[in-house]
């Protein structure tokens, strides 16, 4: 992730202002790249015929790559998969995970991971949305969390309507998102909503990955044909395009033809055909330009012959470009570029965002509403813990009093302290995996925060765990008739909601290390065991135990919450001894149990219960450390 | 690869599919003692409809949306509307339309694979009605879906192909020679070694994946292929709203439409500018009104345009063609008789590819496999530290059943959702595989079952080590052999479970929540939590048929029952347990057998995968939908 970019020219601060984009006859600024490198490593191979021993190879991505981006004019960049379009468009926003060379200008000043994502919109190929909002509601809560503080009520929502229009989003402007399970608007439609959360802020840079991958021709052809639009009003947009069709390249001012790393040709694309055809390489007439140079540039591996073949066109298509007046130029007007005013990008460069409460109310408010828009989810929420009751109480029943008894309490007891955390691990990994990755995009465009979104999650999730919590100690306490004492009841229901809540926070936190929830959910798992077996008591007697383990049940969150348990249900609890068959055992008492296993259960009981708030607290102070120190992630 | 023969009298119908356009290809086939033979395709006034069935929300979180009903009634959708065409042995057809169209609605019905709906019209064979029978043996459906092994090279994904299907005859190195052909076609040699890959798992690239795939369905036809066949094509057929707009030569296709008012614009490739005009544009209400105009108007032209004529024009003397198809009605039966015979590898022969396939695969998986073992053994350690070198006195008599309670549960638990999500990625491969004939759904079973072993036997034994020698458990033989037992069939029942809750429900979800209940109630029953004898009555039986109760009880029989207990740490005076059968009886294990646990874990075992295999005869492997 840590992106080791070398752009080493000193900055010069200088005050010459740098002409804006609007006004008239001006030239609209330009982004310049000059000798653009790019190697990431890879190791391939099965590791049982030696992969894990092969070294790493170096792979160059990106070669010399030099490119004037003109604003005001609709860039693509074609090539095949492989040609490193992708990559060029990574490594302009800061996204590249290898390592680069070469220098990189916008307006007069150096690019910097901090100032090009200000400044620059990445539009990537997936469309990562709620799929539970409105589109209208998604543009509302993005521009509460883009716009800056003092921006008002009415003005932001004249953001969004403007956006809205220009993205022609009006027809679908209330209906819901949808995704993969969720009937929502279209696929063309989905992607616009992601362009527009991007003009919100009105980005100088739009960069769009194979914004047309996926969609049909007619949605393509108008998604485009917004492009141009907005490319006119000054905004520089650059997309990327895997095999554009004919109406598309219609619409593309200037085209940028890679292949392998290399640049073939930068210029305007109705310079394309003749430029080739000047080499040699005419086009047929009913015949797509772009299809047929895409073809011309692209290596063939079908057999050695083409392959050496096709490499070789390519060299000589390279060297031509680099030996022609066209990229002379180019070259040209990126050294002037280089050589300019530099100047120094003050920290009110853009406006300061919305403050830290605006932002997190409307995370809340934005968890909420998607959450209560799928009844599935909100119905797990609150009754998947409540529904394990039943399991538990078809076979007890209301417990005896009997010798036997003893074994039947411990195990409700320890069900007690393992399905709360449990089913809070299970609602961690249903819901909050999308929230997290939601938040990974967002979190990379800098929007708020990694703690403010977990703190947004836990008060988002807390009246859900506490209204579940209550429903599963209610039916379960007094339907398997525990101890009938009222504040044994509530001491019980508070323990059971702390490890509820204790048991997503912790998942969280793992979620924070594991990208895979599978892995993530295993983990957790094994930790709740771990804490359980040690800490319990009910499956291993505490004092038996090796010294080390001893040492470590203190920090075993069960430990405290069995104690507490223990003692509010063996307290003042008679036992008879008519079922027990001659010559065994017989316990009279509640009290004996509790002295011989918990000894002085019943006096820790405030220590036990701070300890508990403790590790509550605990669980989310490792979440947010653990999302703090993993940083935000990249998904692919 | 050459070709043999003259192309033109050889039989061989491909239908294969690339993004956005559509080949039919019929082409040589079946070198297999028969002369090749040829055969055209001829389709006459097919239409088909599917019924309009929305399912909602919960019919898809459930996933029975697709058991709905099949018939038409609560109205239809028209998919194909009155097609007709001829395509002759040797010549090459792309169908074109944008999505929606019904090109893929039409493969499907040609292929006998629409799964609902009524279809009227006729698909004929040499002026044979095609039948599945003779499409499995004369023509290969390549599709959109990759369902390939991810962990697999490219060459070992064909290897494995060519042996499923290939004839007996076949030597080793001739299997061999024929993959590498096909490898060398298909301009794979650079990725041959290479991982197929999936979404989660890099690979070869995705046009690559669609080549392997073409690759397999080339093998599962095993006849010389015309080389760059992507590149030619002579017949084009454009489709709109389930109607034919164009047939013809391909080179007519821009003259044809000239006529018609709608030439070709320079620099443009005619193939997609067609394909547009004859789509409905929905962008705004003016647009789609103007495009609805020119669709018809290209139906009704096309529609006044007699067909065959069309076909005249497309070149060749198609008058002639239609009295060769009824020449060839004779020798169609002959089709039939060479196409029912049975070529192919036998069951045996299917069990032992298999069989190699799954173990290859998992092997390749090494990550997985690792984390497998680690967690096998992870769990086994932290039970053996926490049980560390257990003394038989009072305190610990509770310790043994929560240790032998943690045993008997904590694996078979952990693998459950694990097995039920390989079976679901499975699931894709099982559908398409067993759609293309290439194994029998027993050899599937078998191999499956049988491949599992080994690697359940190295878990297991990881499993058991650790725990035992650290635990202190007895060194003694017969003891450790029964707690073997009684641990091996638990973890495979639940095996059994996980995989028949896979076959039987048709979602991933579904089945992590039937497995999962069915698991609770064997757990709440399984006699430690409650005491046995403390159950209520109404549901004693769930226990009896727990196979979590009996692994738990029998390893209790094996392991306490010989052990004698000290007094130490009495809880009070005169509550001393001295010996193992006294500790039983406490926890309700007084009476049963080593024998009866055993075998009530092998009856549940035996009925867990009975069920499955009941399941996969009976319910439709559909694979799970993904976005």
């Amino acid at each position: 992730m840590d992106c080791k970019t070398l752009v080493d020219m000193p900055t010069t601060p200088r005050t010459t202002p740098v002409p804006g984009g609007q006004s008239g006859q001006t030239t609209y600024p330009t982004l310049v790249l000059q000798d653009i490198n790019y190697y990431v490593t890879c190791r391939p191979g099965p590791w049982w015929k030696g992969g894990c021993f092969r070294g790493k190879q170096v792979k160059h991505v990106l070669q010399n790559v030099t490119l004037d981006l003109p604003a005001g004019q609709l860039i693509a960049v074609a090539g095949s998969s492989g040609s490193g379009k992708t990559s060029l468009l990574d490594i302009i926003t800061f996204r590249n995970e290898g390592y680069v060379t070469g220098k990189m200008a916008y307006k007069g000043l150096h690019c910097t991971k901090d100032n090009m994502q200000k400044i620059c919109s990445y539009v990537i190929q997936a469309d990562r949305l709620l799929p539970n909002l409105t589109v209208l509601e998604t543009l509302i809560y993005y521009a509460y969390l883009k716009l800056p503080g003092e921006t008002k009520k009415s003005k932001l929502e004249e953001t969004v309507e403007s956006v809205i229009s220009r993205m022609g989003l009006k027809g679908v402007a209330d209906s819901r998102v949808g995704g993969a399970v969720v009937r929502g608007i279209s696929g063309g439609e989905r992607r616009r909503v992601t362009i527009a959360i991007q003009l919100l802020q009105e980005p100088d840079i739009l960069l769009l990955d194979e914004p047309t991958t996926g969609l049909d021709s007619f949605t393509a052809r108008h998604l485009v044909a917004s492009l141009q639009q907005l490319a006119r009003q000054g905004t520089l947009v650059v997309l990327s395009l895997h095999q554009p069709r004919y109406d598309i390249v219609r619409m593309l001012d200037q085209t940028i033809l890679m292949s392998k790393g290399q640049v073939v040709y930068s210029g305007t694309t109705s310079n394309l055909v003749p430029y080739f055809t000047n080499l040699g390489h005419e086009c047929p007439s009913y015949t797509n330009p772009m299809d047929r140079y895409m073809d011309i540039i692209s290596v063939d591996h079908a057999n050695s012959e083409n392959r050496l073949n096709s490499a070789q066109r390519l060299q000589t298509l390279v060297e031509a470009y680099q030996a022609s007046d066209l990229f002379a130029a180019t070259r040209e007007k990126v050294a002037e570029q280089m050589r300019g005013n530099f100047v120094q990008v003050g920290k009110s460069y853009r406006p300061s965002g919305p403050s830290w409460f605006r932002v997190f109310l409307t995370l809340v408010s934005r968890m909420h509403v998607n959450l209560y828009r799928s009844p599935m989810d909100l119905l797990g929420r609150l009754f998947l813990m409540p529904v394990f009751c039943p399991f538990l109480l078809m076979f007890l029943g209301q417990m005896k009093h009997n010798q036997k008894s003893i074994q039947d309490r411990i195990g409700l007891l320890y069900q007690s302290g393992h399905v709360p955390p449990y089913f809070g691990l299970f609602n961690a990994i249903g819901l909050f995996v999308a929230l997290r990755n939601h938040f990974y995009r967002e979190g990379f465009e800098g929007l708020y925060s990694s703690t403010t979104f977990l703190l947004a999650y836990t008060v988002h999730i807390a009246p859900f765990m506490a209204l579940s919590g209550v429903i599963f100690s209610s039916v379960l306490y007094w339907g398997a008739g525990m101890n009938p004492v009222a504040d044994h009841f509530a001491k019980y229901l508070a323990v059971v909601l702390m490890l509820h809540l204790s048991g997503e926070l912790l998942t969280v936190a793992i979620m924070g290390i594991f990208k895979n929830p599978r892995l993530a959910s295993n983990t957790t798992s094994l930790i709740f065991a771990a804490a359980s077996l040690i800490g319990s008591g009910f499956l291993r007697s505490l004092q038996n135990m090796l010294q080390v383990l001893k040492y470590m049940s203190w920090m075993s969150f069960l430990k405290y919450s069995s104690e507490i348990f223990v003692a509010l249900e063996f307290h003042n609890l008679n036992l008879t001894c008519e079922d027990q068959m001659q010559g065994l055992p017989c316990i009279p008492s509640g009290e004996i149990f509790i002295d011989s296993n918990y000894p002085g259960a019943l006096d820790h009981e405030a220590r036990n219960f701070q300890v508990m708030a403790a590790f509550t607290v605990g669980f989310f102070a490792l979440a947010a450390v653990v999302f703090r120190m993993v940083g935000i992630r990249i998904l692919q | 690869m050459a070709a043999s023969g003259e192309p033109h009298q050889q039989v061989h119908n491909t239908l294969s599919l690339k993004s956005g356009h559509i080949a039919v290809h019929p082409e040589p086939k079946h070198p297999i003692k028969e002369p090749h033979q040829a055969i055209d395709v001829h389709v006459e006034k097919l239409s088909y409809q599917v019924p309009r069935h929305p399912a909602t929300w919960w019919q898809h979180k459930l996933g029975i949306h697709s058991l709905l009903p099949t018939r038409c009634v609560d109205g239809c959708r028209v998919v194909l509307d009155n097609v007709t065409f001829t395509v002759r042995s040797g010549q090459m057809l792309a169908i074109l339309g944008s999505s929606g169209s019904g090109k893929t609605s039409l493969l499907d019905v040609m292929a006998c694979r629409n799964k609902t709906g009524e279809v009227t019209g006729e698909v004929l064979l040499n002026g044979v009605p095609r039948t599945s029978a003779m499409l499995n043996a004369c023509a290969a459906y390549v599709r959109q879906d990759d369902r390939l092994m991810a962990t697999l090279t490219v060459r070992e994904t064909l290897m494995f192909v060519a042996q499923l299907k290939l004839p007996k005859t076949f030597s080793k190195e001739e299997t061999k020679a024929r993959v590498d052909s096909v490898i060398s076609e298909l301009g794979l040699v650079e990725a041959a070694d290479t991982r197929v890959g999936s979404a989660e798992v890099r690979g070869v690239s995705g046009g690559e994946r669609r080549r392997v795939s073409i690759g397999i369905q080339m093998l599962i036809d095993p006849s010389e292929f015309r080389s760059n066949i992507f590149e030619l094509f002579d017949l084009v057929m454009l489709l709109s709203g389930g109607r034919m707009v164009y047939f013809g030569k391909a080179s007519n296709m821009v003259s044809y439409f000239t006529r018609l008012n709608y030439p070709c614009p320079e620099l443009t490739n005619p193939c997609d500018y067609y394909v547009d005009l004859t789509t409905i544009d929905p962008t705004s209400d003016e647009t789609e009104r103007t495009s609805k105009d020119v669709v018809r108007h290209f139906q009704q032209a096309f529609h006044l345009d007699d067909p065959s004529e069309v076909a005249v024009n497309s070149g060749n003397d198609v008058s002639s063609s239609s009295l060769k198809i009824k020449a060839s009605i004779a020798q169609a039966h002959d089709v039939e008789a060479a196409m029912s015979q049975d070529h192919f590898p036998g069951l045996q022969r299917q069990f032992s590819v298999l069989f190699r396939r799954w173990m290859l695969s998992e092997i390749e998986d090494y990550p997985l496999l690792a984390i497998r073992c680690a967690q096998a053994l992870a769990m086994s350690v932290m039970l053996g530290v926490v049980y560390w070198q257990m003394h038989p006195d009072q305190k610990t008599i509770r310790d043994h059943f929560g240790l032998l309670y943690m045993i008997s549960v904590m694996y078979p638990y952990l693998i459950i959702i694990d097995i039920i999500e390989s079976c679901f990625k499975e699931r894709r491969l099982l559908y398409f595989e067993s759609q293309d004939n290439l194994y029998s759904i027993e050899a599937y079973y078998f191999a499956k079952i049988a491949s599992d072993l080994p690697f359940h036997s190295l878990y297991v034994t990881l499993y058991i080590l650790p725990v035992y020698l650290m635990a202190n458990m007895p060194l003694d033989p017969a003891v450790f052999f029964q707690v073997f037992a009684m641990v091996y069939l638990s973890v495979l029942c639940s095996r059994g479970l996980a995989m028949m809750s896979a076959s039987l429900l048709p979602t991933f979800q579904a089945s992590a929540f039937f497995a999962q209940t069915f698991f609770s109630l064997f757990i709440m029953s399984a006699g430690f939590f409650i005491n046995l004898e403390n159950i209520l009555s109404e549901f004693k039986w769930i226990s009896v048929i727990s196979y979590l109760r009996w692994g738990f009880q029998g390893l209790c029989m094996a392991e306490i029952r010989p052990l004698n207990f000290t007094c130490e740490g009495e809880a009070m005076p005169g509550t001393c347990v001295h010996d193992g059968g006294t500790a039983l009886e406490m926890y309700s294990f007084g009476d049963g057998s080593t024998w009866q646990a055993l075998t009530a874990l092998g009856a549940s075992l035996v009925v867990f995968l009975g069920i499955k295999f009941v399941a996969l005869k009976l319910v439709p492997q559909t694979p799970e939908e993904h976005s």
